[in-house]
């Protein structure tokens, strides 16, 4: 198992850096807007904490218990991604208007699914790995993917900012879900349903930055 | 003889103080920051010491997990303090930041050193020197850009600020989990593998301003 968390951490760190990488060669140039620079760095922020994971299998061959830094990484990618929801581009798209109330009720469904995703871990005696630990992180995802849903079926403000990044939402609201999942999957040590979850993160992490600019390229025409 | 660290950092800070009065107000400030970073490190060399007791002498633990913790947020309270009351100028903040963390790296040097002091040899003074320094400075550097936008976007300060600092903590996490490892030479490398980078954007950018500016 330990050598199979090892490879799976390392390969989605190679996703991570690659995306990465082109995300800061692509969007850190002088006039690209900060929205897409901060998703970037919870790219970034994320490639850190599987390096984390990697080394520390690497180094001691036991997956960390606890509280680890690992986690930390994942946490703040969210965090990045929700900073760029929340802080730049919500404000843009949402004046708190009466009639667009539903659109902000509708998105609550996300955080509800992923709750019930981690409340799982209650209901199954075999489940290990620390709870308070794992709640803490599965609140900053839902609160991220509150706003991903949310930006994901709000109707459209002027020059189709919006609609042209929903292939990014649906993607990182899909990031949201498999690593609510990977938590629940590593408490239950279950290795064939991790190996195709670990797949699919390695898919979603290497697709987001040009499913991003694709979308972006529509805001300049 | 009293506490070694506090004596190191007399030996170091006291010099560094009395300089101050003789500066000009910029290089005040920055020195005035690295100050701060010295003591910082004096600081939390107790917290440390504290939570080395906490968690039963298990150092590995406590150095990988829990001191990037601990020494990334202390770091970060003065630049904050700054941004806060003086000036969120984003040139300025990464300054200081630098700054800070080079000052905390220079007493934690001399700590170690002094703690080490049959080991140590020149191979050990040039990992320290170039790695350590340059992690702890690009560490607080990260959050500093973070703390720029204190006053412009709130929204984006309290996230983007924590967001920021996990960066920190996650990059200062692996650089002792590999100092600390057989793999200690790509430890030594990474800070100055992160360096070189971030100074050829950082001076790009520069350029293509004045070339603007011409």
């Amino acid at each position: 198992m330990i050598q199979f968390l090892m490879y799976a951490n390392l390969a989605i760190f190679i996703c991570l850096a690659i995306s990465f990488t082109y995300g800061v060669v692509r969007f850190f140039k002088k006039g690209k807007a900060l929205y897409l620079q901060m998703i970037v760095g919870g790219l970034g922020c994320m490639m850190l904490g599987r390096m984390f994971l990697f080394i520390t299998l690497l180094t001691t061959a036991k997956y960390p218990e606890g509280f680890h830094v690992g986690l930390l990484g994942l946490v703040g990618g969210f965090l990045f991604f929700l900073s760029a929801n929340y802080g730049q581009m919500d404000k843009l798209l949402d004046d708190g208007a009466r009639e667009n109330r539903k659109y902000r009720l509708i998105p609550l469904v996300a955080p509800c699914v992923l709750a019930g995703i981690y409340a799982s871990l209650f209901f199954i005696p075999a489940a290990t790995g620390n709870r308070t630990i794992y709640g803490i992180m599965t609140l900053i995802i839902m609160f991220a993917s509150y706003f991903n849903l949310k930006h994901l079926i709000f109707p459209d403000v002027e020059f189709g900012i919006i609609r042209s990044i929903r292939g990014y939402n649906l993607i990182a609201l899909l990031l949201a879900l498999f690593s609510t999942c990977e938590i629940v999957l590593l408490s239950l040590n279950m290795q064939i349903p991790l190996l195709i979850l670990y797949v699919a993160i390695c898919a979603v992490s290497i697709a987001i930055v040009p499913i991003l600019e694709k979308g972006v390229k529509k805001w300049a025409i | 003889m009293g506490n070694i660290n506090y004596l190191l950092f007399i030996c170091v800070a006291v010099p560094i103080l009395l300089m101050l009065f003789v500066l000009e107000k910029k290089s005040k400030i920055t020195m005035g920051y690295m100050l701060i970073g010295i003591f910082s490190c004096l600081f939390i060399s107790e917290i440390n010491g504290f939570l080395l007791q906490y968690f039963k002498n298990d150092v590995y633990y406590v150095t990988t997990t829990i001191t990037p913790v601990t020494e990334e947020i202390i770091k970060a309270l003065p630049v904050l303090y700054f941004a806060f009351l003086f000036s969120d100028k984003r040139e300025t903040l990464i300054s200081l930041s630098i700054a800070t963390g080079i000052g905390f790296a220079v007493l934690e040097n001399l700590m170690i050193f002094m703690n080490n002091v049959e080991q140590v040899n020149l191979l050990w003074a040039a990992i320290r020197g170039f790695s350590s320094g340059l992690m702890h400075g690009l560490c607080t550097a990260a959050v500093g850009i973070g703390l720029s936008f204190v006053h412009k976007k709130k929204k984006l300060f309290v996230c983007g600020t924590f967001a920021l600092l996990i960066v920190a903590i996650t990059y200062h996490s692996i650089y002792n989990t590999l100092i600390q490892s057989q793999y200690q030479i790509v430890g030594a490398i990474l800070p100055m593998a992160t360096y070189i980078p971030v100074l050829f954007v950082a001076y790009g950018r520069k350029i293509f301003k004045k070339e603007k500016k011409v």
